[in-house]
């Protein structure tokens, strides 16, 4: 992993489209050289032995954390609140355009 | 007769019926009105305190960083993605803060997502300093940071994934207490890095960031990370007279500049004066911290902030700003198939490492010291100049942020251009109350608190 990396403009486009973004020309450009730099920084990890370390997932030691049976539910919206700042709703609902 | 007064001291006020709790509000409003244009630190103003909920806060207004979900009050986040969002719900911390009778002042600004250590990213324009106005106050809670040193809030709240509340804190000349991850609740804060983001006070001093933290800290069922652990009584706790250890390590004061560097050890010298020990200790280089953070930041980013549909609500992706579309493919590109263990994995593989490495420098020692910053702020346009800036910039913070740990930030003076200087300690968890102890006795010591004000009296 010592090789510089680069990021071709097909890879930032792939990337984008995981990423559900739109780039303009300038934004593609600008990251292939940004995000290889930013790649090539990180790889400092490797000088630092790792073998039979757990990774951290969380610092906090909770595990499993649930309500109690029976608990109230006092932070439910409303359909009407939940819907409240929906740019296209229709009778409280969501409107989407057609998947199939 | 007002300016530069504590929450404490706005609060002995209120209560012995000098003022009345609408002329402090009316008070910072005016002054809002004054002087945010020249310094963009709200984004949102309320004209009247509506709140008369009877507690140890009542009638004192606040200045609440805009990705605090605020019933019925605009949330953006600094981003055009949530330009007309207005929340139906209200986060833990500001509800605790209701709860406790304050009023919201307004919503301030912040880096878009809090992705910056400048407010430069925000959709709305940077926050400047009040101190130069071309220069940043720094970020990502640089709103909150501003109106606190101009004095256009007694005190307000920040949120830090890595430093966004003690380099603001420090370079706007401010105190700024972050807590222990799982302290205090996130629960409608809009997210960033769920496994770091931790909110926590800003304030003109330590007494009022105790205040403070002690109304927002606790237990909240709606956020499942949050601690058990019961909350102590901070502001007693604060005040008991107390020796620590303190931990210097060679790491922390690497690539300082003089000024700062000579505060830090006048700094150790005051507390030797007040009866603390020092030793050396040798921590794991915050240059690894950097890389971890990168990744495992980036990361829960671009899992965060895919949740924006503009179908619920906000705006469509296509109002994302660069930082945030450039955080997002960092993200997606460590947790692709091929990069996940080589970054992501390795990252938090190295995270427990870092972790471990704090462990035992706690066992030697109360407190690490350092500053939030190696430098004092820097002008407006700047950050741009350099894309993994602001990484560097934050790497004192990064270590701790990443293992979870407590830190605050205090000014000690100020540099050879006037602008302020920040000492920070960091502790072990949830030893709040000793970080806020140390940092009590030192403020008694010194009178920063005078350095503070010179700042809010002197921007006009």
């Amino acid at each position: 992993m010592s090789d510089k990396i680069k990021l071709s403009k097909e890879e930032v486009l792939h990337l984008a489209k995981l990423a559900g973004l739109t780039l303009t020309e300038a934004e593609i450009e600008k990251n292939s050289a940004q995000l290889a730099e930013t790649i090539d920084y990180i790889q400092n990890l490797d000088e630092l032995k790792t073998e039979g370390v757990a990774p951290t997932n969380s610092v906090v030691d909770l595990s499993n954390v649930t309500f109690e049976d029976g608990t109230k539910n006092t932070r439910g919206l409303t359909q009407v609140e939940a819907t409240a700042n929906g740019k296209n709703v229709k009778e409280n609902a969501f409107a989407v355009d057609r998947m199939m | 007769m007002l300016l530069g007064k504590t929450v404490k001291e706005l609060k002995e006020m209120i209560d012995k019926k000098e003022v009345t709790a609408e002329e402090v509000f009316s008070f910072f409003h005016e002054r809002i009105e004054k002087y945010n244009k020249t310094l963009n630190a709200y984004l949102t103003v309320q004209q009247k305190g509506t709140n008369t909920a009877p507690g140890v806060l009542s009638g004192i207004p606040l200045a609440i960083k805009d990705n605090f979900c605020t019933t019925g009050v605009r949330t953006t986040a600094s981003s055009k993605v949530l330009d007309d969002f207005i929340p139906q719900y209200e986060s833990t911390v500001t509800g605790h803060l209701k709860d406790a009778g304050y009023e919201l002042l307004g919503k301030t600004n912040m880096d878009a997502w809090a992705h910056g250590s400048s407010t430069e990213t925000s959709d709305y324009g940077a926050t400047k300093n009040p101190w130069d106005i071309t220069r940043s106050p720094g970020g990502s809670s640089g709103g909150t940071a501003a109106a606190v040193s101009a004095y256009l809030a007694p005190a307000g709240l920040g949120s830090e994934t890595a430093g966004s509340i003690r380099q603001p804190a420090s370079w706007s000349g401010v105190v700024g207490l972050k807590p222990t991850y799982g302290r205090v609740s996130r629960y409608g804060v809009i997210a960033m890095g769920s496994s770091l983001d931790c909110p926590g006070p800003i304030t003109l001093s330590v007494e009022d960031a105790a205040t403070i933290f002690q109304t927002i800290a606790g237990n909240d069922p709606f956020d499942a990370t949050s601690s058990p652990l019961p909350t102590e009584d901070y502001v007693k706790g604060m005040k008991e007279k107390k020796t620590y250890t303190i931990g210097i390590a060679e790491e922390y004061f690497e690539g300082l500049d003089d000024d700062v560097k000579n505060a830090l050890d006048t700094s150790i010298k005051i507390f030797e004066k007040l009866g603390f020990k020092t030793k050396k200790v040798s921590l794991l280089s915050p240059q690894y911290s950097i890389s971890v953070y990168t990744i495992i930041q980036r990361a829960e980013v671009s899992s965060n902030l895919a949740r924006y549909d503009g179908i619920r609500y906000g705006n469509p992706r296509t109002h994302f700003g660069s930082e945030a579309k450039r955080r997002s493919m960092l993200g997606t590109y460590t947790l692709s198939y091929g990069y996940y263990d080589a970054f992501y994995k390795k990252a938090q593989k190295v995270r427990t490492l870092i972790i471990n490495d704090f462990k035992r420098a706690f066992k030697e020692v109360d407190f690490i010291i350092g500053t939030p910053s190696p430098i004092t702020a820097i002008k407006l346009g700047d950050f741009e100049k350099y894309p993994f800036f602001g990484e560097l910039m934050d790497k004192f913070n990064e270590p701790g942020a990443m293992a979870g740990i407590p830190g605050i930030n205090v000014p000690v003076g100020l540099d050879r251009n006037g602008l302020p200087i920040g000492m920070q300690l960091m502790a072990n968890y949830f030893r709040e109350t000793d970080l806020l102890n140390a940092a009590y006795q030192f403020e008694q010591e010194t009178d920063f608190m005078g350095v503070i004000k010179k700042g809010v009296l002197n921007f006009k």
